[in-house]
């Protein structure tokens, strides 16, 4: 076990892509057991013929669907209307603009991309703290992985066996509770930041009547997606399948801006990412299965139960674990890896998988604005063509508060459960 | 040998939007056949899924062209440039391998699929299997072509991660 787990190190260290990472680690484990060669190529294909893990490529599509037909530019529109009336409001309507994405995208880095590049230029022009800026709107972005529909929640539903609805319901609360302290740093920071945040429009109830007439197509898709799962009408891949129509609909008919190039580009960008998503799912499926037919789960849970006898204590283990190698490590592999081994134990400390499932998550959220790795602000930085380091430095105190949260809807199982609970989801 | 290379890249990208593309049709097709078309059209959604499979193989060359093969590349960055060299054809040379490995056992499974049909619409599974062998030939050809092109900087940065989540 010693032996594959270094080996698996090693080859992520040097640079080897994660996919061929637990390919030659899967395949070093066959030939060790002596088992046909042929079977790696089998459980591949059974990792790829699910019709649950569909709704992945499905919410990547609408995300970026959303962005090519104009979606996205006119929830950030709203959102300007809504609350750039205040102190440091460019600041204000990235986080609204942000949270209102994640609950129509999946993907943390679509909506920090979408949210940049509808306010960059416009946070040079007043003069604002573009870094700060930039840091805020990753952090923000971040929440598409906790907020429903998450990527990041489909894939751990799948991988582990869980309803997607629950789940879903599951993240709103952690996610929304992320919004009060950010509103409270970028408020800080525009008090203190000089002139230039001062509000320079006033409230405008006929401009933001206008601004949600305009948004309310883009708007209908998270009703679409939560409305159709909670509402028994879908199941998370169908909601995801018919957001996508709808995102075609609505950019193509409504608001004319879906041009065949740019669904074409959507498309291919799609293609790509989903390719390289479903095939690391396959990947793993098999060295998961793998590790599971080695028994390293057991000896995994055998050493906690020897040497953790307290669920707090083994929730903190966890959480420094994967806050350790979310800065090395991207959130997929994480999820893909780890949660496996870890929900069982989890379980079997008492804790719902559901809530388990939410920290582990949320986990990968605060990975995804962590240095050195810190994709999230990595796709912030290059939209602002700013340095990732000048960037990076601006996000400790968000991700300071998203620590707190972290320890909190850790502790406090009701944050995420609450929602599920009334929703009929668990027993 | 560039025009054949940019040929087959034409080609799996298209194959992948078309795959893509099929998928969603399906789904919409299923849920609209159970709440407005007249007639059930559910089993449209198996072949959703051996499109998913096509989609998967056939596109990860173009993932592997667009950064979204994930890889913790911090450390080889830091190589002087001809050890950095070194390290991708050894990353190149491990990927081939397993790659191989998919190729032989997808052509196995392929043959086992001549004599086989889907549970629900009873096709022929050998076009679906297809997809591994012919999908993972694809992407070496990628590996291969990855090592060529970056020769000059191995663990430079020279995609656009915006499309990356």
């Amino acid at each position: 076990m010693s032996l594959f787990g270094g080996m698996a190190m090693l080859l992520l260290a040097g640079g080897v892509p994660i996919f061929f990472v637990l390919g030659l680690t899967a395949l070093v484990a066959v030939l060790y057991a002596d088992l046909p060669l042929v079977l790696l190529a089998h459980r591949f294909y059974s990792g790829l013929n699910s019709f649950t893990l569909m709704a992945i490529p499905f919410f990547i599509l609408a995300g970026l669907l959303m962005d090519a037909g104009g979606l996205s530019r006119r929830i950030v529109d709203f959102s300007m209307a809504l609350i750039g009336w205040v102190t440091g409001s460019l600041l204000m309507v990235a986080i609204v603009a942000a949270t209102a994405l994640a609950a129509m995208s999946g993907s943390g880095s679509a909506d920090t991309a979408a949210v940049s590049a509808v306010l960059q230029p416009e946070l040079r022009r007043r003069g604002y703290n573009v870094d700060f800026a930039a840091a805020l709107i990753s952090v923000s972005g971040t929440l598409a992985q906790v907020i429903p529909p998450s990527l990041m929640l489909v894939l751990i539903g799948v991988i582990n066996n869980q309803s997607i609805g629950a789940l879903f319901m599951a993240g709103i609360l952690p996610g929304l509770l992320v919004l009060p302290g950010l509103f409270f740093i970028a408020h800080r920071h525009a008090v203190q930041g000089g002139p230039q945040y001062r509000a320079t429009e006033s409230f405008d109830l006929r401009l933001l009547g206008r601004r949600f007439v305009l948004a309310l197509p883009a708007f209908g898709l998270g009703v679409i997606i939560m409305g159709g799962i909670l509402g028994g009408i879908f199941t998370a891949t169908e909601a995801a399948g018919v957001a996508v129509g709808y995102a075609l609909f609505v950019g193509a008919f409504i608001y004319r801006e879906l041009t065949w190039a740019r669904l074409w580009k959507a498309m291919v960008q799609a293609s790509a990412f989903t390719s390289g998503i479903l095939i690391l799912v396959a990947a793993a499926t098999t060295f998961n299965w793998l590790i599971a037919d080695a028994g390293v789960p057991a000896l995994i849970a055998a050493w906690f139960e020897a040497n953790v006898n307290n669920v707090w204590a083994f929730l903190l283990i966890v959480n420094v674990l994967l806050m350790g190698l979310g800065m090395v490590m991207e959130s997929l592999a994480i999820i893909l890896l780890l949660s496996p081994i870890l929900l069982p134990i989890a379980v079997g400390y008492g804790l719902d998988p559901v809530h388990f499932s939410v920290v582990v998550v949320f986990n990968c959220a605060i990975g995804m604005v962590t240095p050195p790795l810190g994709g999230a602000v990595f796709v912030a930085a290059t939209i602002a063509r700013r340095p990732f380091l000048a960037v990076v430095r601006h996000v400790l105190k968000p991700w300071a508060w998203m620590t707190i949260v972290l320890l909190l809807i850790a502790f406090i199982p009701g944050i995420s459960l609450l929602l599920p609970g009334l929703a009929g989801y668990l027993d | 040998m560039t025009q054949l290379l940019s040929l087959i890249r034409k080609i799996s990208t298209g194959l992948s939007v078309l795959f893509y593309g099929y998928m969603v049709l399906a789904v919409l097709v299923q849920v609209l056949g159970r709440y407005v078309l007249p007639f059930n059209v559910g089993n449209a959604v198996e072949t959703a899924a051996f499109a998913q499979v096509w989609l998967a193989c056939i596109g990860a060359g173009l993932a592997m062209r667009h950064g979204a093969i994930f890889a913790v590349d911090a450390l080889p960055a830091m190589l002087s440039q001809w050890a950095a060299r070194v390290v991708s054809l050894l990353i190149a040379a491990g990927s081939l391998i397993f790659l191989a490995v998919l190729i032989y056992g997808g052509t196995i499974l392929m043959q086992h699929g001549f004599f086989q049909t889907s549970p629900t619409l009873l096709l022929p599974m050998w076009p679906v299997f297809a997809a591994v062998p012919v999908g993972m030939g694809v992407m070496a050809i990628e590996v291969v072509a990855r090592v060529v092109e970056r020769w000059h900087d191995p663990f430079g940065n020279p995609f656009d991660q915006a499309d990356v989540a």
